[in-house]
């Protein structure tokens, strides 16, 4: 505490400098991943401006798809899709509580397509460790 | 020395001990719920009202006390469950099977099934694990949501699953031999079998966890690449469906012979499924994601997507309490944490496939609820026999429930233990007197370890059931904010069942008054609220209501009947009541009269008609309750009859005209070779109005809309499909039927096109195919091989064709703004000019079609000279003060030829009309009636206010109105000049003053005003309120200028045409005796007389009712009599004695013997098993 009040400017670029070489490292070692991902992204996202494709894809959808892209590309730990849960969870418990019960329902729905990746993916995980 | 062992173990004890404390406490809440003499009764509970009687009815495959007899093939299956239920009513000394032992005996073993369930998995989950999940698994909305009918057949599964789980579990691991799992499953399966073949949608949520459990062993084994868990579990699943189908033959047996005959194609029938989609949507309103993660989306809980039942007794307070609502977010937080906990591989494996049980489930208990009820849509749609599910959230929330509730109880019990290991290190660290006393040993670690987890234990439970409390309040039998099925039963209706059983009744009991024909429930003020009526519950003796299990012949005779008693014609209530085996009429005051939801008619009514007929008399009485008997003879469920009235099957509504001949009525069938015609006295067959036909015919403007349209790439399937359609048009009819429709189609891609300013290029094309194809209707029409006066045609076409003409007029009627070419413009008129002829061609239909209102046609056939044309009265128009008006003249028309017609007998249900002239084969018939009196009473001019400021009326009511009948609204306008709407609204009372906006239940735009022909309206009532007015309002508080408004009944009489056969042979009928042998057998034997004649057995008919003699190559024809009963024609007298049977029941002794031996083998398996483990 006294450190930071001291020398705050040092502390925070140190700081910055290990996060960005974090995140650098992260990308490089996901490089193809990302790559992939966004490509999935523009893919969806140019979905809902062809014929007919428009009539059942709604925004909703390729939110939930962007979303659900990044749990089977990225394979995040069950702990970070947990968060992600808790954090729909708590916004529906909110928007549930301010009787704007659609928004709920949808957020509901996000953390159902989450679990239902998520526990797909812990399993196969599960069983291909095993198999190791 | 068992005791010995058990005591040693401590956890055993101490597992021992929560489970007698906890039936304790179930045993004080039951108690405390039911104080003396209150009982859990009615509703669809099916909880018998004398269990020991109800058991004994179970056991035949036919239940004769009820109306006029029904199967009960398929209801073997509850007799395990009836039988349980009888062993506790013996114990609580209570004839009713809803008594408090009964709701003790369930909640106790779904516990003890879950403490099963847990201990099962003591060494993978812990020990804390076992003490939570049965308290969860037992206290929750879901087991709950039943209690107040005691829904043992679902909850007889729910522990059936639990204990199946465990062993499957154990099999899987090599805990326990397949064959021992087998065993004991069988035995599981035979007593929790899920109640009758009706209880058979309750295995949804067992079917979903065997098929995830299949799924995940089977990717486990390909994976770790070692197949004998999977060789396990599929050997397993292989034994226990045959031995299921194996053990329980006594039921499916039977039921497989019924399904055989027809029962089974209700399951695959489109009609039967696509009513039912509606009602599977509304199920599955509030069955969001979301709110099943929250264990709620309980169907009942909701009125709507949006709204909370406000009339369920906790709903409200679980969806709108702020704090309550909150915790309810934690549930799946707290089950899916579980997945970060777990920590072996067993615990891991057993988290993943309760999670995907949990959310596999998920998707079955929304059923169609977005975003994937899509899914269960097509499974419901697609699937042969998924029309079972009708109830996807209570089908399936087993599985989901129990999935989230081990997953959550996973998570508690690891964060008690983790708390409980932080707990010991700080008492460690920072209590010195522990330390001491640990020093002394008084004290372990695993002591406070284990004090620790019993506390923090007790805390999570105790919070569980303050979540729940409402769970333990009487509340939860309350259907109904204001309605429960906790009753106490009176006592005059036990005094009614001792007199009944003590006289020795053998005819049928009528109920009276009839039940609410809306609802079809036997609703009493004392609390009882059921679909099966009270008496035929409680009393075992033959009663009969309107309830819902009537078939329609059967609804439409009871209906005769209590009309009859209404309206005191006693001659035909002793007709009635003789035919329909009726001997006593019981009267109850005690329904619920004062309930605002039945239209129930007063009890006082019919006890005064009873009193005054001369042939029935009051027999006893009981409180509220009156017995009336018929004195006359009738005759005995078996006997023997001569003639028939021969009426088409789907014309059963005949038997109203020709019941007072008192002859039997024949339904015919399709193959006349099964009808005994040397028999048939009477034929008679029904015609339809013809010209009703364009009186009710309500026109729309609105075309098709298209999605895709001709400049869309996909056209090109379209035009294909249109071509392969049009070609195997054979008739003219039909060509002219498959043009319309493309004419329709087409119209709709035009009136798109020109909204959508599309280019013309596409629009034209489209114009000229629809003139081609109109033009094409045109030729057919005049090609000869069409009747100008062809009603039906007409209707077609001018429902096809007017919303083509009213959007085309619009649109030429802009284009003279220039807002298309003039090809375009060409093009549009062209179609109107062509409709414009076809209409010309139905002038004769369509010009001054105001004549239909009073000239009323029908084609009839005339089979012979002595034929009379019957017109039914019922049907007929009333005038002003309530008279029914009869026809001023009637005729047969044939080729130019007018003959007149007689009327030779009038009763007061028909009207007998002979030919002055004969006259043979198809001809037309024409009845005319006098003009009808004007049903509007004007009742002057006022202001009234509505929405958009205050409004000038001229209003009035309709005299007589009746809710059952269509009437047209005439509005004669005196000035064209003034913008008028037309309110028909329903009232309560007669020219009830507004409280609120002027609104109707039909609101009209009267356009155009014209003042020589006025503006018409076909109303169609909508409600069962009892009065109607009708206001024509201006847009400003200026008066409107009306010269009249006229209001008269639509009437589509109901003609039929009878041939009377005068066989003038009176058959000398043999003397039938027979005897009950039982419910399901009768032996008959005759005396003197001559054949042919009909045996008639007087209980419902169905086809597995068998006549069978001595000689058994002599073969009878089986039909239905009056609508509802068995007849079987009797061509010699061979056979003297013979057998009335219903063979389902020879199945059942077969499928007992069955079952009998299988769980033979399967009790000396277990004892086997377990002798050889000791």
């Amino acid at each position: 505490m006294q450190r930071r009040i001291t020398n705050p400017k040092k502390f925070i670029f140190a700081n910055f400098s290990v996060i960005e070489q974090r995140v650098l490292l992260w990308m490089l070692a996901r490089r193809y991943r990302i790559f992939i991902f966004v490509s999935v992204i523009i893919l969806l996202l140019i979905l809902p401006t062809l014929p007919y494709l428009n009539l059942f894809i709604d925004k909703n959808l390729i939110i939930f798809l962007i979303f659900l892209s990044f749990i089977v590309i990225f394979s995040p730990e069950t702990k970070l899709i947990l968060s992600i849960v808790s954090v729909f969870l708590v916004l529906s418990m909110i928007f549930y509580l301010v009787e704007e019960t659609d928004a709920a329902e949808l957020l509901g729905n996000y953390v159902y397509g989450f679990l239902f990746a998520g526990t797909v993916l812990y399993t196969l995980k599960l069983f291909k460790n095993q198999h190791k | 020395m068992w005791k010995s062992k058990i005591f040693k173990d401590k956890f055993l004890v101490s597992v021992v001990g929560y489970l007698t404390l906890a039936l304790a406490g179930f045993w004080f809440l039951t108690k405390s719920w039911f104080p003396q003499g209150f009982v859990i009764a009615g509703h669809d509970s099916g909880l018998a009202l004398d269990s020991k009687k109800f058991l004994e009815s179970r056991l035949w495959a036919w239940d004769e006390h009820l109306n006029f007899g029904q199967d009960n093939a398929l209801n073997f299956g509850s007799i395990i469950l009836h039988f349980i239920d009888y062993i506790f009513s013996a114990l609580a000394k209570s004839e009713f099977a809803g008594n408090q032992i009964s709701v003790f005996f369930w909640i106790a073993i779904i516990f003890s099934s879950a403490l099963t369930f847990s201990l099962s998995l003591k060494k993978s989950l812990g020990k804390t694990f076992v003490f939570i999940f049965p308290v969860l698994a037992t206290f929750n909305f879901y087991i709950f949501q039943s209690m107040f009918m005691l829904e043992r057949a679902k909850y007889g599964l729910f522990v059936a699953t639990m204990v199946f789980l465990a062993i499957i579990l154990r099999v899987i691991k090599k805990k326990m031999g397949v064959f021992q799992g087998v065993c004991l499953s069988l035995i599981l399966f035979f007593i929790f079998n899920g109640g009758s073949l009706w209880g058979l949608p309750l295995y949804g949520g067992l079917l979903v966890i065997v098929s995830v459990l299949f799924i995940h062993t089977l990717v486990w084994s390909v994976f770790i690449k070692k197949m004998d868990q999977l060789k396990r579990l599929v050997a397993f699943l292989l034994l226990v469906s045959l031995g299921f189908i194996l053990i329980n033959s006594y039921t499916i047996l039977p039921s497989f012979v019924k399904f055989t005959y027809g029962e089974a194609s209700s399951l695959f029938n489109q009609e039967t499924i696509a009513p039912n989609k509606a009602w599977l949507d509304y199920i599955s309103q509030a069955s969001s994601f979301i709110n099943i993660f929250r264990l709620q989306g309980i169907p009942d809980w909701y009125d709507n997507k949006y709204e909370i039942n406000l009339n369920h007794p906790y709903a409200a307070a679980y969806t709108t309490d702020k704090l309550l609502v909150l915790v309810s977010f934690f549930f799946p937080v707290l089950a899916f944490l579980s997945f970060l906990l777990a920590k072996t591989v067993t615990q891991k494996r057993l988290i993943s496939f309760f999670g995907l049980v949990v959310l596999i489930s998920m998707i079955f208990v929304a059923g169609t609820h977005p975003p994937l009820g899509f899914i269960y849509n097509f499974l419901y749609e697609n699937i042969p026999g998924f029309a079972i599910f009708r109830t996807p959230f209570y089908k399936f929330g087993s599985a989901f429930f129990l999935g989230m509730i081990f997953l959550i109880s996973f998570t508690l019990s690891i964060l008690i233990n983790s708390f409980s290991g932080k707990i010991i290190s700080v008492i460690e660290n920072n209590l010195n007197l522990i330390v001491w006393q640990r020093k002394q040993k008084l004290l372990s670690s695993k002591i406070i370890f284990n004090l620790a987890v019993s506390l923090l234990t007790i805390v999570v439970i105790s919070s569980w059931f303050y979540y729940h409390k409402v769970l333990f309040s009487p509340q939860i039998f309350n259907w109904q904010k204001a309605n429960t099925t906790k009753i106490n039963i009176p006592n005059y209706t036990k005094d009614f069942k001792t007199w009944a059983e003590s006289n020795n009744i053998n005819g049928r009991i009528l109920l009276l008054p009839p039940l609410d024909e809306g609802w079809r429930v036997d609703s009493y003020n004392w609390g009882y609220w059921s679909l099966s009526s009270f008496p035929s519950m409680f009393v075992f003796e033959n009663t009969i209501a309107n309830d819902v299990s009537l078939n329609q012949a059967e609804r439409d005779w009871l209906w005769e009947l209590y009309t009859s008693i209404e309206q005191g014609r006693e001659e035909r209530v002793l007709i009635l009541s003789k035919k329909l085996g009726i001997d006593f009429f019981l009267v109850r005051r005690d329904i619920s009269i004062e309930n605002p939801l039945f239209n129930l008619k007063k009890p006082e009514i019919f006890e005064g008609m009873l009193d005054s007929f001369n042939s029935i008399g009051r027999i006893a009485s009981f409180g509220e309750w009156t017995v009336f008997r018929v004195n006359i003879e009738r005759p005995g469920k078996i006997y023997a009859a001569s003639y028939l009235v021969e009426i088409p099957r789907d014309q059963f509504f005949l038997y109203r005209d020709l019941a007072e001949s008192n002859n039997i009525f024949l339904s015919s069938g399709k193959k006349k070779e099964d009808i005994p015609n040397e028999l048939i006295i009477r034929e008679a067959k029904s015609y339809p109005c013809k010209s009703c036909l364009i009186e009710e015919l309500e026109t729309n403007t609105v075309l098709p809309r298209i999605r895709v349209l001709p400049n869309s790439p996909l056209y090109l399937l379209k035009k294909i499909r249109e071509r392969t359609e049009l070609l195997p048009a054979m008739d003219d009819e039909e060509k002219v039927s498959v043009y319309l429709g493309f004419t329709m189609r087409r119209a709709g891609e035009v009136k798109q096109m020109l909204d959508f300013r599309e280019r013309e290029k596409y629009l034209l094309d489209d114009l000229k195919v629809i003139n081609e194809y109109l033009a094409i209707v045109n030729q057919l029409l005049f090609s000869g091989s069409f009747q100008r006066d062809n009603f039906e045609q007409a209707k077609r076409m001018i429902q096809v064709l007017h919303p083509i003409e009213a959007n085309f007029r619009i649109e030429v009627d802009k284009a003279r703004s220039g807002t298309f070419s003039e090809s375009v413009v060409n093009g549009l008129t062209d179609v109107l000019w062509q409709i414009n002829r076809i209409k010309k061609f139905y002038s004769f239909v369509f010009e001054d079609a105001e004549r239909w209102a009073k000239e009323k046609i029908f084609d009839i056939n005339i089979p012979d000279s002595n034929s009379q044309v019957l017109l039914g009265t019922t049907y007929l128009p009333f005038d002003n003060n309530g008279v029914r008006v009869f026809p001023k003249e009637a005729f047969l028309v044939k080729d130019d030829e007018r003959v007149p017609l007689e009327i030779t007998r009038r009763s007061e249900d028909m009207l007998e009309m002979t030919p002055q002239k004969s006259l043979v084969g198809e001809t037309r018939l024409l009845i005319i009636f006098e003009e009808l009196e004007n049903r509007f009473n004007f009742l002057g001019y006022k202001t009234e206010d509505v929405p958009r400021g205050t409004v000038g009326c001229y209003y009035g009511s309709v005299k007589k109105f009746n809710k059952t009948i269509y009437y047209r609204i005439k509005v004669i306008a005196a000035n064209a000049n003034q913008v008028l709407k037309l309110f028909v609204k329903e009232d309560r009372e007669e020219n009830l003053p507004l409280t609120y906006f002027l609104k109707g239940q039909r609101e009209i735009d009267i356009f155009p005003i014209l003042i020589y022909k006025p503006f018409q309206f076909i109303y169609r009532p909508t409600t069962t309120l009892e009065y109607l007015s009708i206001y024509v309002c201006t847009e400003s508080k200026e008066l409107p200028e009306i010269k009249e408004i006229f209001v008269e009944e639509i009437f589509s009489p109901n003609v039929a045409v009878s041939r009377a056969d005068n066989k003038s042979i009176a058959y000398n009928l043999p003397q039938v005796h027979y005897e009950r042998i039982n419910p399901v057998k009768y032996n008959v034997s005759f005396d003197g007389g001559e054949t042919p004649f009909i045996l008639v057995f007087n209980e419902r008919y169905d086809p597995l009712w068998k006549i069978k003699g001595d000689d058994d190559t002599v073969q009878y024809k089986h039909f239905v009599i009056d609508g509802y009963s068995n007849g079987w024609k009797i061509e010699s007298l061979n056979n003297t004695k013979l057998t009335v049977e219903y063979t389902p029941q020879k199945f059942f002794y077969s499928g007992i013997i069955i079952s009998f031996t299988v769980l033979v083998i399967v009790v000396s398996g277990i004892i086997y098993f377990v002798k050889r483990k000791s």
